[in-house]
Formats: C-alpha cells, structure tokens, sequence
C-alpha cells in the first residue's frame, strides 16, 4: 500500500557518503610518485654518483656516470620530487659532469626553497667561477654576491624575523629612556635607530630585488654556441663584446659568444625568442631552444 | 565569343605571371649577369667567409630570379660547407637582387669558388646560363688557438662531492610565497603598542617614579638634580648649605633668565610673583632660601644642614611637575 513519499533509499545515502570520502581523500593527499619506484630511482642516481667519484683517473668515464646521475633526479624532479637537497644534488651532478648550464640552474632552483643553505651558495660560487672563467670581459659575466660568503643567507621570513627582534629592541630602549631620561641611554637609544634605519634600507632593497627576480625569471644559456641578436631572429644584428656593439657582418669571428652557464633575466618573450637582459645591461634576444627559463 | 575573349586572357595571364613571385626551381625571364665577391679572401680550413651573389637584369625583366641554391651545385657543395643568410636579399636598385651565404671551406683542396651558373629563360624562348667569375682563395692549414680569457679553472670546493640522501630527498617543499602587506603593517604596529601599555602600565604603577621622570624633561632641572644627588654633607654645614642654595638659583636663572648670584628670600619671591609663579610655590622658595641662610649665619655649633639637599631636590620636583614656568617657555 502506497503510504505518501517514499523514503530518500539508504543504499543511495551510503553510497554518497563513501564518493564524498574518496573525494576528500583524493584532494586531500599530495600526488606522489610511487615511493618504492622513487627510492629505486634515488638508489640508482646515488650509486651512478658514487661511481662518478670512484672514476677520478678516468675523467671522461666520471662524466658519464655523473650525466646519469643528474639525468636520474631530474626524473625525480619530474615525478613530483622538489625540495632543496635534491636540487643540491643535480646541481653537484650537473657541475661534476661538466654541465654548467644545468649545474647554475639547479643550484638556483634550491636556492629559491632554502637561500640559507651554504652548500647551494658554495655550489653555484663554483659553477660561477667557471662560467667566468669562459666569458669574454664582463659581457655575460656571473653577478657578483651582493654579501660576502661568510655572511649568511636569509629568507624573507628570517630577515622579518631579524628586523622585528631589532624593532622591538629599539621600541623598548625608547620607552626605557622615556622613563628614565638618562643621557646615555638616549645616545644608546639614537645609534640603535640609525642601525634599525639602514638595517630597513637594506631589506627593503632586498625585498623589492627578489619581487623584481620574480617577475623577471631566470634565463641560463644552455646550448654551446648562442648570440646576442638584436631583434627576434637570427638574420639580426649580433652583439660583439670587444667593440661594444651590434654587427651585422655575418662572420662569426666578429660576433662574441654567450657561453653555457651564462646567467640573464627574461624581459619578453616572443614567439620562439626571448628578449634577455645581462648582468652587465646587455639587452639582446636568443633563441628559446638554447636556454634554459626558469618559470612554471 | 571565345576568339574575342583570347587576347584578354592572354593580357591577363601575362599580368599572373608577371605579378607573382618567383617560385624555387622557377627559371627567371629576361636577360641576366651574375657576378660574386668573397670576403675574406685569405683563410683557413673551416674559417667561415661571406659570398655576395649579384643577378643583374639586362633589359625588361618578365620574371625575377629566386635565391640559387649553392648547396645543389656539385663542385661548390664538395669543397664548402654552404649556409644561406636569411634576410639580407633587400636591395633598393631595380632589376638587381644579391643574396648572401656564409661558406666554409672543408680543407686545403677548397682553392676557389666555382662560377655560380644560373639558368634563365631569354625572351626570345631559348634557355640560357649565366657564370659568374671563379674567385681564387688562400686556404691555410688551421692553426690550433688556444685562448685563455681569464684564470685557469679553480679546483672544485669538496662540497659538491657530497651527496644528501634519504627519504628527505623525495620530499615535495611548497614555494615560499612573498609575506602579504599586512603582515608588515602589523608588524610596524604591535611593538610600539606593546611599549605604549607598558609605559602607561608604569605610571600607574609609579606615580612618583612619573613625577620626577617628568621634572627630568628640563635640561636645567635634570642638571640641579644631578648636582643635587653629588651634595654630600662631609664638612662644614654653612658650605654644604652654600652650595644648595646655589644649585637652586643657578635652576631658577636658568628657567627665569636673570643673572646667577647669590638670591635673598626677598629677590627670589620677586623673580618667581614676576613669572606668575603660585603664592604657595613663591613662599617655600623663600623658606627654602631662608633656611639655607639660617644656616649659613648660624654659630658653627649650631648649623645642622642635614635634609638640605632632599628638601632642594623636592621644591624643583614640584616646580617642574606643576610646570610653574612652562608659559615663559611658550611662544607668544
């Protein structure tokens, strides 16, 4: 006997229940690769490293080993893997196989998760001094560290840190000398100000560096012979460093090289070219294929 | 009808022909001259030198010429590597196109560049070629360069010969996002809040510790007061009470401008009624003025200064915190 509405099926109540669990697990849990398929793969790049370092009479053997190495944890990086001392180890892979692109790139990359890890700084010091080293003059030349090695690097956070601790001393020395009007605690109380005052100056600097860095990515050379064109082809002029100018001759010996390794920031992009800005101020284009862009 | 059309097909056909580019392979028409000019003409093996191609017209040109491809012609492609250079075939002058290619000779057998032939059509219908000039070269053996720009390598910080490993190494880090605005203004906000709860918690804690932390304020009274705590009762009590006294007045020329000497009861009652000073402040002044003569002027067996100095740092305590003589340090 039909009595009314029938009731909403329990089966149905049940089932919607366990697709909503699904749901929250699936979006709650980070995508991973599969972890025994990912140690596998760690185990295999730290045995192709070691092999590296036992084949030190053997450079061109060394090498290989190291260019598998780097090869296996960018299959990492690729499967989901991205934290600072994985990047620490391509970029020690990349450098000891001879890559120096692919050495500065990585090191950059770890050094954007963790900028106060000194072996990444050290790391990129070395890859930098052998980009250097390939460089003619200051065209395409690493830049210089804004700080000595021996000072340590800070994130965003720990610098906030450092300059609020440094904040709040000098709010408190104030009041205390508003309690007290001792003479020599105002002197105290005046140079803490001006320290707070430049320590403010330098931060924010470094601050608006990094949002800059951030609109502007990094672009390393990649490929082995790269030019500076002046347009967004190759039939444009060239940049030649020793004449501080753009040639149009077509021969190469007049043209100067951007070595691997060589550090640009991208300041447009078109088509298949970028438009790249230098260390030095150069402003020129290369080709897409022959860098390496930092950018999601 | 169709015998009348013909003649304008024909114009029309002409005008297609004659509008549209030259297709690769597409033998020119007209009457052509080709000639060419290397430079450098001095090299080595695989040094590359640019080779500048130019097609003259001769007279009415019915098609133009496209670029030759230097790669197809055998006895040129087995002695250089040949390479177009795009876009540099612009050239103001009609009837006139040059093309330019990069070449490389491939060894010491590369001694010169063949004629470029180019085949053309001549009006009259029959095929024809065109040669430029062969041009000799001076082909070098290649000199191996070694160019040393900068230091040699330095050797490689052991550093990167370590590896980090475990688990860790498969972690997957987030980006760190820029700190938002305001948290920076929170930031700049909380700490001098925090030091305004704490001053206002001490003088309510301290209300005498506020009095005389605001009598401190005046340069001249934070001077009496520190001249003040140095007096010291070791000697002779008409010195000690000399020595009071003058602190005062020297605090009391400083906020009155008048010229320090010794004051009478008398002479300080006058300078303080001229500020507007309060009658009650203007007499324990004069008292305070007249104790200290007292004992000055007293028998040395019966000068007794004790306290003098407690009672001196108290009248400039109380003439500061009621500011007795802020309205002289006022502008009008």
């Amino acid at each position: 006997v039909f009595r009314g509405k029938a009731p909403f099926p329990v089966n149905l109540v049940r089932l919607g229940i366990l697709a909503l669990g699904c749901l929250w697990v699936a979006l709650g849990t980070p995508v991973r690769c599969d972890d025994s398929t990912a140690s596998n793969v760690l185990a295999a790049a730290e045995k192709a490293f070691h092999d590296g370092l036992n084949e030190r009479e053997n450079p061109s053997a060394a090498r290989k080993h190291f260019q598998r190495a780097a090869d296996l944890y960018v299959r990492l990086s690729n499967e989901g893997a991205h934290n600072a001392l994985l990047y620490r180890n391509l970029g020690n892979a990349y450098l000891l196989g001879g890559n120096l692109a692919g050495a500065v790139f990585a090191y950059q990359g770890g050094l954007r998760l963790a900028p106060e890890d000194p072996s990444l700084r050290a790391g990129l010091q070395a890859a930098r001094t052998r980009v250097a080293n390939a460089v003619l003059g200051s065209f395409g030349a690493p830049p210089e560290p804004l700080w000595p090695a021996w000072v340590p690097g800070f994130s965003e956070q720990s610098l906030l840190v450092l300059i609020l601790t440094f904040y709040v001393s000098v709010c408190v020395l104030w009041t205390r000398w508003w309690v007290t009007r001792r003479t020599g605690l105002g002197w105290v109380c005046l140079c803490a100000t001006m320290l707070f005052g430049v320590g403010v100056v330098c931060v924010t600097w470094t601050v608006r560096q990094a949002h800059w860095e951030d609109e502007h990515p990094l672009v390393v050379v990649a490929a082995e012979k790269v030019y500076l064109h002046r347009g967004d082809g190759s039939e444009y002029p060239r940049y030649n460093a020793a004449a501080r100018d753009w040639t149009d001759s077509g021969l190469d010996a007049e043209a100067t090289v951007l070595p691997a390794g060589v550090e640009a920031r991208l300041l447009f992009e078109r088509g298949a070219w970028l438009q790249i800005r230098l260390d030095g101020g150069e402003v020129g284009w290369v080709p897409r294929t022959a860098v390496m862009l930092d950018r999601p | 009808m169709t015998a009348r059309l013909s003649p304008l097909l024909l114009l029309l056909l002409c005008v297609a022909v004659h509008a549209q580019p030259p297709l690769s392979g597409e033998k020119p028409i007209g009457v052509f001259e080709v000639r060419s000019q290397a430079v450098p003409l001095s090299l080595e093996a695989e040094e590359p030198l640019i080779l500048t191609l130019e097609i003259l017209g001769k007279g009415p040109t019915k098609r133009a010429p496209s670029r030759p491809r230097l790669q197809d012609i055998p006895s040129l492609a087995r002695h250089f590597y040949v390479e177009d250079m795009a876009g540099v075939a612009v050239t103001p002058e009609p009837n006139r196109w040059t093309f330019r290619y990069r070449l490389k000779p491939k060894s010491l057998e590369s001694r010169s560049i063949p004629g470029v032939p180019l085949q053309y059509l001549h009006p009259n219908g029959q095929e024809q070629t065109a040669y430029s000039e062969p041009i000799l070269l001076e082909v070098r053996p290649r000199t191996e360069k070694v160019v040393v720009i900068g230091p040699p390598p330095v050797e490689l910080p052991e550093a990167v010969r370590h590896l980090a490993t475990g688990p860790e190494v498969l972690r997957h880090d987030v980006d760190r996002t820029p700190l938002a605005g305001w948290v920076w203004g929170l930031a700049a906000l909380v700490p001098p809040a925090g030091c305004w709860v704490w001053y206002m918690s001490w003088r309510r804690r301290n209300p005498d510790a506020g009095r005389r932390a605001r009598s401190r304020r005046s340069q001249s009274a934070a001077k009496a007061l520190r001249a003040l705590h140095k007096l010291r009762l070791d000697g002779d009590a008409a010195t000690y009470a000399s020595e009071a006294a003058a602190i005062v007045t020297g605090y009391l020329a400083d906020q009155l401008h008048f010229a320090a000497q010794g004051l009478t009861p008398q002479e300080a009652s006058l300078y303080l009624v001229r500020a507007d000073v309060p009658a009650e402040r203007v007499a324990e002044v004069a008292e305070f003025f007249r104790h200290c003569d007292a004992i000055r002027f007293a028998p040395p067996s019966e000068r007794l200064g004790g306290g003098l100095a407690d009672d001196a740092e108290k009248l400039i305590e109380v003439l500061e915190a009621e500011r007795c003589f802020a309205a002289r340090h006022r502008f009008p």
